[in-house]
């Protein structure tokens, strides 16, 4: 266990070292505070919807880039190597690179959520949803050193990655019954916000059924990634 | 007598085979060796001869060996994560986190250890990089940094130690302090299996050596048995004027034209005709050490 958290330890003391990823976490703060203020001084209320669906979903992928990013690091400097012959347990360390970003989302999230106001739900109307998204932290961090050989690469993967994400979002700019809607079901994070949208239509049945829907495929893909990473470790 | 054997073997490896996944031929080929407590032990070969592939089997890299390996009294496959507390690794290529500082680099790697470390500047010290202790190492020079790694797989005072090729990189002065610190591991009863193409490393350093090429051991002695066994047991003796002349080393001191020579003081050389463990390799694996196998360079 102090494995690990020396392990974590280092790694949020990675990231603070690193503009790029400081300036990313600062936006984050940055975003949610303007939307924040936004809201509660009134202003463009058609626009509170979408914006708070958009920024709750966009930012998620960037916090697996920060924590995949230090991975792919450690595997282009070698360091990865003497991580594995060292007495930090492989599985808890992956773990522990999992689970802090995606727990830090899910707390962000609801802060954003709870300080912006502009989708009135009940917490356990938020929470599937919110945990379906904050998934695509663990399978952007998992699936990025999976597949990438260097940072270039890693840098590339991403961008598709987080396009599959956030192209959930065409869904709240598109007519509900336009014929091409069902293709973004491809993406789990589609679901998660028809979840969203179902709830806030007064549609509770639905709100669950998109929501743990989107929480099994988005597993499914987390689980793969896992695979993917393990398998890539043992070489 | 067995029973003896058994109990200061540190490492027992019998009939170890590895194949890589999508290769129908195995990396490493059924080899069969043992090292003991306070041995200095040599892994030499070509690149893609299966070294590093022992070696990564022998440090829980590669778990999908057959065969039997035995480290340190307990089947490999039985050891937990407590093995690595036991075993330090040094890494052909240098390995750190760039953008920390050297000692904030073996702090790191000393708190995974439950087993207490050398404070980071006495091991700084040791190689000479007590005054660079904290600059970041993206700073640092190859060697520098190949120090670093040295001194990162010995921290924790393991009993085993494995080192890919520990003086690549480093000037001969530093070479020589590296080597001298590995020796001073094994006097201290430390085991030490160094993978290596240097040869002048091995010499000087390995109590015994094993020749690896296509995964198998071609041969495995002490470096002068084998420099002895495929060497002439002559003297070569090149006077100031006239041809070099060869004389047994089976009585030497009674040979009279010898004698002769060695009186007349007109001796520019005198030269021993044991093999080097370059030649050694050459005549006992057909192969250059600093020649890829094709499987390697493909």
């Amino acid at each position: 266990m102090n494995q690990i958290l020396t392990v974590v330890r280092q790694d949020i003391i990675s990231i603070t070292r690193d503009s790029v990823m400081v300036n990313i976490v600062v936006m984050l703060f940055v975003l949610a505070a303007a939307a924040a203020i936004l809201r509660h001084m009134g202003v463009y209320p058609e626009w509170w919807h979408n914006t708070q669906l958009l920024l709750l979903l966009c930012y998620m992928p960037g916090m697996g880039y920060l924590f995949a990013m230090l991975i792919v690091d450690e595997m282009d400097s070698g360091v990865n190597q003497a991580l594995l012959v060292s007495p930090a347990s492989v599985m808890g360390v992956l773990w522990a690179r999992v689970a802090l970003p995606t727990l830090f989302v899910i707390g962000y999230a609801f802060l954003f959520i709870y300080a912006a106001q502009a989708i009135a739900l009940p917490f356990e109307q938020w929470l599937l949803p919110v945990l379906t998204m904050s998934l695509a932290v663990s399978w952007v961090t998992l699936l990025v050193p999976a597949l990438s050989r260097d940072k270039v690469q890693a840098l590339g993967l991403f961008k598709i990655l987080n396009l599959y994400v956030a192209i959930a979002t065409v869904g709240l700019f598109i007519p509900a019954d336009a014929w091409y809607r069902p293709v973004l079901w491809l993406t789990p994070a589609s679901w998660a916000l028809n979840g969203i949208e179902a709830f806030v239509a007064g549609n509770v049945g639905a709100g669950y059924g998109w929501s743990v829907g989107g929480l099994i495929f988005f597993g499914l893909l987390v689980a793969h990634a896992a695979w993917l990473y393990l398998r890539r470790q043992s070489r | 007598m067995a029973l003896a054997e058994e109990t200061v073997d540190v490492i027992t490896v019998r009939d170890l085979t590895y194949t890589y996944k999508g290769q129908a031929k195995p990396a490493v080929d059924g080899i069969s060796f043992s090292v003991q407590r306070g041995e200095i032990f040599g892994l030499l070969g070509p690149s893609g001869a299966g070294k590093s592939t022992t070696q990564k089997v022998l440090t829980r890299q590669q778990r999908s060996y057959s065969g039997s390996v035995t480290i340190l009294g307990k089947d490999l496959s039985q050891w937990g994560q407590d093995y690595f507390e036991r075993i330090g690794v040094g890494f052909e290529l240098p390995n750190h986190y760039l953008k920390f500082t050297a000692r904030e680099n073996l702090a790191f790697f000393a708190s995974l250890y439950a087993r207490p470390s050398r404070d980071p500047r006495d091991m700084m010290a040791l190689v000479g990089l007590e005054d660079y202790a904290d600059k970041k190492v993206e700073t640092f020079s190859k060697g520098m940094r190949m120090r670093l790694n040295f001194v990162r797989a010995i921290q924790h005072d393991p009993e085993l130690i494995f080192l890919d090729e520990p003086t690549a990189g480093l000037d001969p002065v530093n070479a020589g302090i590296v080597k001298q610190l590995i020796a001073g591991l094994a006097r201290d009863g430390k085991t030490v299996v160094l993978t290596t193409h240097n040869m002048n490393d091995v010499d000087q350093l390995c109590d015994r050596i094993s020749f690896m090429v296509d995964g198998r051991f071609a041969a495995l002695d002490r470096p002068q048995a084998l420099k002895a066994a495929h060497g002439r047991r002559m003297v070569a003796v090149t006077p100031e004027t006239g041809p070099v002349e060869e004389f047994a080393m089976d009585g030497l001191g009674e040979n009279a034209r010898f004698l002769d020579m060695l009186r007349a003081g007109r001796i520019e050389r005198i030269h021993s005709q044991e093999a080097s463990l370059d030649k050694v390799f050459t005549d006992v694996t057909g192969h250059r050490l600093d020649q890829a196998e094709p499987e390697a360079v493909s």
